[in-house]
């Protein structure tokens, strides 16, 4: 008993410097959002909004519980480009947005966005079942335990937005490819 | 006492060991010390063993930096955070509770039986020859476990002549091969059919992904219990492959029986040795597993084989002779093919032969009685699943299933003497189809119906109606209906020794129906909530009744009418810690007479927990679960009990090395279960003190 006191005294120091083992579901999420980004190339034509040119706004819509882990993607620097994180309420808000991610929670919701987005250079991403096929640009999904992504090239080809070969290759499940490899 | 102080030293040698093992990596700990102090999320677990992995495990690694192609092999916690898994979870037409791999190592658990105890409403019952599990209230003394449904990757397990499914040693796998239990609570027949009455316990298997090279495991216990395993598990681009065998075998300990004890003034005649029952708990099993996967094709190969002495001098037989037991063979081999037809459809297609041959030797003041069945059977089934205008998902389905061999024989051995030689073939088909439909993001409806034939007793068809509401942002409501039965096993047709025991070739199946509300709400920072009530009715009960001789049969008698809440609350910590808490409240009745069924507690309250000692390296598992108190068949009521169960598991950074010390029954608490009348004069059994359990496991 008295081996495993000391034992434990010992590990203490530790307990507090690290957290969990494996990284949560949307720590990973969050890291394919920043990797999806810098392999997507958008029209060179300026946005209409007042988004700086060297900012790339990254927008949330609708209710989210994993706001606090995507929050650590707000500012952060790739290629001569800042991050902007901004939690949007409603579809409408959601043209100024070079990036748009939807959770599950806009479900319902997805056909009036993507009404307001049409012709608008947006990334979409999410990660519920069927986006893809319902139209959003690149959609997550959970296979053993690791994180894979579908991606729906007909209407990311639609709003004049690149993604690279790369991410295509990577994609586990292609919509729409014959179209948009022209 | 031998034994056990043998343990206690290996136990004291074990935690020198753990240590060793939690304190190594000294210097990689203080690097990820380092990297965190901004409080984002840093660290990188190593997805894989290979040592070309370590550069991206390395702990100061920030995520964000990693390529896809290294954020692709990354394993995330999917149980605990909100994830679509959860919001599957919350989806789901029923009640479910999911057991992970990493649950089965961090609290010890030996048997599917362990593991179940561990489930809100759930509760089990051992003989000290086979594991009973009782649910929501409901734990037939004399069933073989015929009222679940129990499924490996899909496989059924129950066997065709008692259709039972095996959860104690006798279980076909080794537990340490179980990725992940999905316990489906309430009738699952509109989608499996028979057995499929209470439950649905659905296993999912290790695969070379979660089983990468070689794996060596030891394990030592109470009563002289030593385990060995080995496994290897190969993934390549074009295939994989696991394969696994397991040994164990337990001396087991001396057991006293008071009714057998000749200085009892009630002793039974067979009393003698003082009521001690020496080395005849004997548990001995081998088991193998195999499993294939290529280009959509899986193959599963499963073989267990257990030995298991019966210390209870059931059925009459010779008490204190070792000569007394059962040995059980269970083993099948499965192909799977999977396509994907178009965009909106799967197909899946299954086609699968299974064997279990049963051999019971009891001992009648010398002679051996021996009892056996033999049982091969053979299927296909064929699954379609599509996915169409966004909200239909649809389930359809046929199973075809040939019993090539139902066969029971009782005879003695020497002089030789035939009381049974009962031969039978049997056929069945089912045809199922379920929609899952999503009418908005607040409603989900299901409505499922299947049609079953059997040749022995003709058609049943069930159906499940579900409606799953989610009001607002995390709260759903569950509203659930399904009737569901069990056909009556070949053994309860057939099996006759006129005229002690008589067959009963015109019994129908048994019929439930479930009417259940389910509450599930989160609450945030990985805490969730479950509350359930529910009441079911079951008819034609298929029941072992006793006529005035004492002579026996299988009759679809009883009814049975219950009503239960059960709430269960879930949380997980940041650090890695987690609990869960469930209290379920049961009320089972026969409504002809009013009064509560033997072997069901009123109350069942559990408390799970997992505090990490060390982050990642130390972790303590401690169990408590109390049951309410029971009545025996013989109308004894026994009173209520709690058994707190202690597991420590420590192992490095890289998971190659993990071992794990653990006591059962840490209070020692002292409680009988329950048993059948096959065990008279006992009418419940002694269950086990404290016992000491460790555990090595090796990869490379």
């Amino acid at each position: 008993m008295l081996l495993v006191g000391g034992f434990l005294l010992r590990g203490e120091g530790y307990a507090a410097e690290r957290k969990t083992s494996a990284p949560t579901e949307y720590q990973v999420k969050a890291a394919f959002v920043y990797n999806f980004i810098k392999f997507v190339e958008w029209p060179l034509r300026g946005q209409s909004g007042n988004a700086a040119e060297d900012t790339v706004r990254l927008c949330v819509l609708g209710e989210f519980p994993d706001r606090a882990t995507f929050a650590a993607l707000d500012g952060q620097e790739m290629t001569g480009k800042r991050l902007s994180l901004v939690f949007l309420q409603e579809p409408e808000e959601s043209r100024d947005c070079q990036v748009l991610f939807l959770p599950s929670t806009v479900s319902n919701k997805l056909p009036e966005v993507l009404a307001v987005l049409q012709g608008q250079p947006t990334l979409t991403i999410g990660d519920t079942e069927g986006y893809a096929r319902r139209g959003v640009m690149i959609n997550m999904y959970l296979d053993h335990k690791r994180v894979r992504f579908e991606i729906n090239a007909e209407t990311a080809g639609a709003a004049d937005l690149r993604i690279s070969a790369k991410l295509l290759n990577l994609a586990g499940v292609l919509y729409g490819v014959s179209r948009t490899e022209k | 006492m031998r034994s056990f102080r043998m343990i206690g030293t290996m136990g004291c040698f074990l935690l020198v060991l753990l240590a060793a093992i939690a304190a190594a990596n000294p210097s990689a700990a203080a690097a990820e010390g380092a990297s965190v102090q901004e409080g984002r999320p840093a660290e990188v677990p190593s997805p894989g063993r290979t040592e070309g992995d370590e550069g991206t495990a390395s702990p100061d690694t920030d995520l964000r930096s990693l390529s896809l192609e290294e954020l692709m092999e990354i394993e995330v916690q999917t149980v605990v955070s909100a994830s679509r898994y959860r919001q599957k979870l919350s989806e789901a037409p029923s009640s479910v509770t999911i057991i992970t791999a990493e649950e089965i190592r961090k609290f010890g658990y030996r048997t599917l039986a362990d593991i179940l105890k561990s489930v809100r409403g759930f509760s089990t019952t051992y003989d000290r020859n086979y594991q009973y599990v009782g649910v929501r209230g409901f734990g037939r003394l004399g069933d073989y476990n015929t009222r679940i449904l129990l499924l490996v990757d899909g496989h059924r397990v129950n066997d065709a002549i008692y259709a039972s499914a095996p959860i104690g040693t006798e279980f076909v796998l080794d537990v340490d091969l179980i990725e992940r239990i999905e316990i489906s609570r309430g009738p699952g027949s509109s989608l499996y059919g028979s057995n499929a009455f209470f439950a649905v316990v659905s296993i999912v298997t290790r695969r070379a992904k979660d089983l990468t090279g070689a794996e060596l495991s030891a394990e030592a216990g109470s009563h002289d219990a030593f385990k060995g395993r080995a496994s290897y598990g190969h993934g390549a681009s074009g295939g994989n492959a696991v394969i696994s065998a397991t040994g164990y075998g337990s001396r087991g300990g001396s057991l006293y029986f008071r009714e057998f004890d000749p200085q009892y003034a009630l002793a039974d005649p067979r009393s003698r040795n003082g009521g001690y029952a020496d080395n005849c708990d004997y548990d001995r099993s081998r088991s193998g597993y195999a499993r294939f996967e290529r280009g959509g094709f899986q193959l599963a190969g499963v073989y267990l084989e257990r030995v298991k002495g019966v210390p209870t001098a059931s059925y009459g037989t010779d008490f204190n002779d070792p000569g007394n037991r059962t040995t059980d063979l269970r083993g099948y081999v499965d192909l799977q093919y999977d396509k994907r037809l178009a965009e909106i459809a799967e197909l899946n297609v299954r086609v699968y032969y299974d064997v279990y041959r049963y051999t019971g030797d009891y001992v009648y003041t010398g002679t051996v009685n021996r009892d056996r069945a033999e049982g091969a059977w053979y299927g296909s089934d064929v699954r379609i699943t599509s996915r169409f205008l966004n909200i239909h998902h649809v389930i359809a389905g046929i199973e075809n299933e040939a019993s090539a061999q139902q066969d029971q024989y009782n005879a003695d051995v020497s002089p030789a003497a035939v009381y049974l030689d009962d031969h039978r073939r049997s056929r069945s088909w089912a045809a199922y189809v379920q929609d899952e439909i999503a009418v908005s993001r607040l409603l989900r409806i299901y409505a499922g119906v299947r049609r079953d034939h059997t040749s022995t007793f003709g058609g049943t068809t069930n159906p499940r109606l579900a409606a799953i509401i989610a009001p607002y942002e995390h709260g759903t409501f569950k509203l659930l209906y399904g009737s569901a039965f069990r056909a009556p096993s070949v053994y309860e047709l057939y099996y006759a020794a006129p005229p002690a025991i008589q067959n009963n070739p015109a019994l129908q199946p048994e019929k439930i129906k479930t009417y259940e509300l389910v509450y599930e709400h989160d609450l945030g920072n990985g805490l969730r909530a479950v509350a359930s009530r529910y009441s079911y009715s079951i008819r034609n009960l298929i029941t072992q009744t006793f006529d005035a001789l004492g002579n026996s049969s299988f009759q679809n008698q009883e009814r049975t009418e219950a009503t239960g809440t059960e709430v269960e609350l879930l949380k997980s910590w940041e650090n890695g810690a987690s609990g869960k808490v469930s209290y379920a409240l049961q009320k089972v009745t026969d409504p002809a007479t009013g009064e509560f069924l033997s072997n069901s507690p009123r109350q069942l309250a559990k408390v799970n927990l997992v505090v990490p000692l060390l982050p990642d390296r130390f972790f303590a598992g401690i169990e408590e679960q109390y049951t309410g108190p029971r009545f025996t068949d013989a109308g004894v009521r026994l009173r209520g009990f709690a058994v707190t169960n202690l597991t420590v598991l420590a192992r490095n950074l890289q998971r190659t090395v993990e071992a794990s010390f653990g006591i059962d029954n840490l209070m020692n608490k002292k409680y009988a279960d329950p048993v059948s009348r096959d065990l008279f004069p006992l009418d419940s059994v002694q269950q086990e003190g404290r016992t000491l359990r460790a555990k090595v496991t090796y990869a490379f």
